[in-house]
């Protein structure tokens, strides 16, 4: 066992006691459970509590509690009888999580949340800290279904608007997780269809089913976060100074030389389509050093979208 | 270091119980657990407190008149519990699951979980990590008291000022925290991105120094839309979406910005627009897929802009 912080088990202490006071009697395994402890440390800590208390401390003036086997009981008159008060940060956390569940609850749940939520805000003020998670009903009956899978690591047919190949096609994935990148949720899953890792944009799933079918093992993605496409190329790029901050919100960034009026980084790369818009929207002032054959491809593809409009009109 | 666990709960016990502010001596003498010179007790006394108040133990100093010139400590009841909150069962297990599942990446989850009740077993994971900024706990601080506060903030072009705000809410989108409040200096609503306020430069002024507006909603105070970030006039744009993109721009602008149809199943969608370089990375995204076709001086800016990216020794388009 390692020995913790006297602050970290003073916070946690003052979690249990109160929780203790409103649960009655409960076991050693249910706190450690809840309140990420071995069995040992919350003997040991509820042990140390027993013996404190108010002046003089004689034995009426100690904390009331008994741990006998397995179970522990305890009674509180005045202190530590109601929970500690959220820090702003605590308090942040409630509303935030809370908010940003409203979008992705489900029935019940949502009541229960609503009205907790509403509960919060009338015993801690009227404090106004939204959350948007940027999906809509449709996108988020998408996302839970497929939380559904990958926590239950079973299969989803989706119909999927590709944004660079110019049909729906239908495909049965193995989702093993979800991510949210500038705004935009991803699933990460083994495609059947492309019999590989895929990323999948969620806004682009026009319809998802559950498949009762277990996933098969699989050897992991090489990325280990998960968040890009197993194919996913690394590439080399230069840009000025003052592009830094975009650059380090791109994919996967990674800057090599963060010093000086040009700099370098690397970023990685799921569809070259992606990069040549990429290229075009900063206007030249980024330019790929590797790999070599994508060294024109902002101009590539910026003549790509100027045909369309020099062509002659229909 | 048992010891000093016992030490802090009889410590913070003892403060929570009085009724009146005690002296280091008072406290000394009731716990018997501080050294007896003055100077190692009061060491370990500030260390105990500072530890107190870093673990959110709210210790309230008051200055004593008897000892003149001594400190009296108490804890504030009211400062140290959390009001009754009443939950139901069911409530507190959707707060706590909603907090597991989107929690906020610093250890403000975990420490609110403790407080509500503590973790579940098993089974329970995180779908997404929200954001924090080092400021956000200020700026709740002051949007809950109604505070006015002021901060140096680097705005997108990367210039800095003093700001003067009135907050009235936050909201995490897109992955950053923006606060949204009546700026002091523009005499207006502004949004500002909070981890763009300089560090420990956020002063908080005094409590009820605003009122928040009654219909305000900070949902609904911003756009979500990158393109309509700008300050300037709102233009709209016809945008031409090939068949290819079509069912995508529709979905994600909504067939009430549909304006045309055409048999080749591309469409024409309305765009309204103020802030450039987001349009152009919205418009790029398509591809050869899209195309301005309204106001001409925008078609012709774009055309510009393309033909900067090409090298002016290739010949452009093929089609000409």
């Amino acid at each position: 066992m390692t020995a913790m912080p006297a602050g970290q088990r003073l916070r946690r202490l003052l979690a249990i006691l109160p929780w203790l006071a409103e649960a009655g009697d409960v076991s050693v395994a249910e706190i450690a459970d809840r309140f990420g402890m071995t069995p040992a440390q919350v003997v040991s800590d509820l042990e140390l509590a027993a013996c404190c208390g108010l002046p003089p401390y004689s034995p009426d003036e100690l904390f009331e509690i008994i741990v006998d086997d397995d179970l522990v009981s305890a009674r509180f008159s005045r202190l530590f009888h109601r929970r500690q008060a959220f820090s702003n940060s605590e308090a942040i956390a409630v509303l935030a999580s809370g908010n940003a569940m409203l979008a992705l609850g489900e029935g019940d749940q949502l009541t229960d949340l609503a009205s907790a939520l509403a509960k919060v805000s009338a015993a801690l003020g009227d404090v106004d800290f939204g959350v948007d998670l940027g999906v809509d009903a449709d996108q988020a009956r998408a996302l839970n279904l497929i939380r559904d899978a990958v926590d239950r690591r079973v299969c989803v047919h989706i119909d999927y608007q590709s944004a660079w190949r110019d049909d729906v096609s239908r495909r049965v994935i193995e989702p093993t997780g979800l991510t949210m990148t500038d705004g935009k949720w991803y699933v990460s899953a083994w495609c059947r269809s492309s019999v590989g890792w895929r990323t999948f944009r969620i806004d682009r799933i026009m319809n998802a089913e559950l498949v009762e079918e277990q996933q098969p093992r699989r050897e992991a993605r090489s990325d280990t976060d998960g968040k890009h496409d197993g194919s996913a190329i690394t590439a080399v790029i230069s840009f000025p100074a003052h592009l830094s901050e975009a650059i380090s919100h791109m994919n996967g960034a990674g800057i090599l030389d963060g010093a000086g009026s040009t700099r370098t980084a690397t970023i990685e790369v799921t569809n070259t389509e992606w990069l040549g818009a990429m290229l075009c929207r900063f206007g030249g002032e980024i330019n790929v050093i590797e790999p070599t054959e994508w060294v024109d491809m902002g101009l590539q593809t910026a003549i790509r979208m100027l045909a369309r409009y020099l062509r002659p009109t229909p | 270091m048992s010891e000093r666990l016992e030490r802090l709960t009889n410590l913070v016990a003892l403060l929570l119980d009085t009724k009146v502010p005690l002296t280091l001596e008072n406290i000394a003498s009731e716990l018997g657990m501080y050294p007896a010179d003055s100077e190692n007790r009061r060491a370990s006394f500030e260390r105990d407190k500072k530890l107190l108040r870093d673990e959110g133990v709210p210790i309230t100093v008051v200055p004593m008149s008897n000892p003149v010139g001594t400190s009296g400590y108490i804890i504030n009841a009211t400062d140290f519990y959390l009001p009754q909150l009443n939950l139901t069962d069911s409530e507190e297990i959707a707060l706590r699951l909603a907090i597991v599942n989107l929690p906020v990446s610093d250890d403000g989850s975990d420490g609110a979980l403790l407080k509500l009740g503590g973790r579940f077993s098993a089974g329970q994971s995180a779908i997404y990590e929200l954001p924090v900024a080092p400021s956000l706990p200020d700026v709740y601080q002051a949007t809950k008291n109604r505070s006015t506060i002021t901060f140096t903030y680097t705005d997108r072009l990367g210039s800095s000022a003093k700001r003067t705000v009135d907050p009235y809410g936050a909201i995490c989108r897109r992955g950053f925290w923006y606060l949204v409040g009546h700026c002091r200096d523009r005499q207006a609503l502004r949004t500002f991105r909070i981890d763009r306020i300089a560090e420990r430069s956020l002063s908080i002024g005094a409590s009820n120094s605003f009122e928040r507006p009654t219909d305000f909603n900070v949902a609904n105070a911003i756009t979500d839309d990158p393109k309509l970030l700008g300050r300037g006039e709102v233009t709209l744009t016809n945008v031409l979406i090939g068949p290819a993109r079509a069912w995508l721009v529709e979905q994600e602008l909504g067939s009430e910005s549909v304006v045309d149809r055409r048999s080749d199943g591309s469409i024409v969608v309305s765009v309204p627009m103020n802030h450039r370089p987001a349009f152009r990375a919205w418009l790029f995204g398509f591809g050869e897929h899209a195309e301005v076709l309204s106001p001409p001086d925008l078609r012709h800016e774009i055309v510009e802009w393309l033909s900067k990216m090409a090298s002016p020794n290739q010949h452009l388009g093929t089609t000409q």
